[in-house]
């Protein structure tokens, strides 16, 4: 190979690696964003194998009671071992998933935000250490024992996840309707515009009267959600408290979605009005 | 000798184009993902109080909490199957 092939050559491979350097760029760790990503997808693994866990655990106890005869009274110990340990990593990814949405989470103030990180971290830690415990057992009252303590923790995780999500979604819708009372605003001058102009926005009007029903009716729902995920402070009650608090969200997210489609009849009004003479 | 010395140019300049590409599409995926959804314009003429971009990142930002709501409700990890094991 003569030198002015080996340049080609270097060229070359420049030419392949230059690219690639630039789609990397500075930042050599994920973002919080893809963090997020990651743990959906390694809670979506998790939970699967928990559930192939949990099939092989009540394969073994439904042939434990066909032999009930034989000397095994009950399913050994090391496929409970695995069944615990498997519904532990899930719960584990599951809290994971939780903690990625708020790092990413930009409805919340940084104090508020490190503070349920903090909390649902320290659940986390919690059945991180379980997992040790589970592996060390020794006997099927032991592992029953911590089976007992890993179900207690994960309720009360549980109340937590539900309360922050409420806390942290109804934040984010906040944001959303003050934008949507921004938009309002704009609209309101512009058809003060039109009107020095000599335009007739009596139809405009009634449409951004609409627009505003509707976003006022978004923030009650939401203020509603807030109060229901508020309440939220037992195992007990968690679950009907999140449900009703999620059908508040969801009400909410409707009205928003017909102010969107009052708005979008707007600016076709204003479009008209402005293609007059 | 000529031509290959063209070709040499060439190869530079297609490296330094495909990186600003791969450069530009970096920013492009950064700009979809980690930009702030349902931002509206704040000027007043009819085509910046609402663009069709407007609404599309509304519709993914209402979904996006629904989803998150229901895969929150939808968490069904059960261990007490290990004490009906265990009873057998």
């Amino acid at each position: 190979m003569n030198r002015k092939t080996a340049l080609l050559a270097v060229f070359l491979v420049l030419a392949t690696t230059i690219p690639l350097g630039f789609a990397q760029g500075d930042e050599g760790t994920p973002t919080a964003v893809e963090r997020y990503q990651l743990a959906r997808e390694k809670y979506k693994n998790n939970v699967q194998a928990y559930r192939d866990a949990r099939s092989d655990l009540v394969l073994a106890r439904q042939k434990v009671a066909v032999r009930r005869n034989a000397n095994d009274t009950a399913v050994g110990l090391e496929r409970a071992k695995i069944f615990l340990l498997r519904s532990t990593d899930a719960m584990i990814s599951h809290l994971e998933v939780v903690k990625t949405k708020i790092e990413v989470s930009r409805a919340l103030p940084e104090d508020e935000k490190e503070s349920a990180i903090a909390e649902i971290q320290s659940y986390i830690t919690w059945l991180e250490n379980a997992k040790g415990n589970i592996e060390a057992a020794t006997t099927r009252q032991e592992l029953l024992d911590i089976a007992r303590a890993v179900r207690g923790k994960w309720a009360e995780s549980r109340v937590s996840v539900k309360q922050i999500t409420g806390w942290m979604l109804t934040a984010r819708l906040d944001g959303i309707i003050e934008k949507g009372e921004g938009v309002s605003t704009r609209i309101e001058s512009r058809i003060a515009e039109l009107n020095e102009a000599g335009k007739d926005t009596s139809k405009l009007e009634e449409m951004l009267d609409d627009y505003n029903s509707k976003i006022e009716l978004a923030k009650e729902k939401n203020t509603a959600a807030k109060e229901k995920f508020g309440e939220i402070d037992s195992i007990e009650d968690a679950d009907k408290l999140f449900r009703e608090g999620h059908q508040f969200l969801k009400d909410a997210n409707r009205y928003l979605r017909e102010a969107y489609g009052t708005l979008k009849d707007i600016v076709r009004e204003m479009r008209r009005l402005n293609s007059e003479g | 000798m000529r031509s290959k010395t063209f070709l040499a140019l060439l190869l530079v300049g297609g490296a330094v184009f495909a990186g600003c590409t791969g450069n530009d599409s970096k920013v492009a995926l950064k700009k979809s993902v980690d930009t702030p959804s349902s931002t509206v314009a704040p000027e007043t003429a009819p085509a910046t109080v609402l663009s069709d971009s407007d609404v599309m990142a509304l519709e993914a930002e209402l979904s996006e909490i629904e989803d998150f709501l229901l895969e929150i409700e939808s968490v069904d990890i059960d261990i007490s199957e290990l004490d009906e094991a265990f009873a057998v």
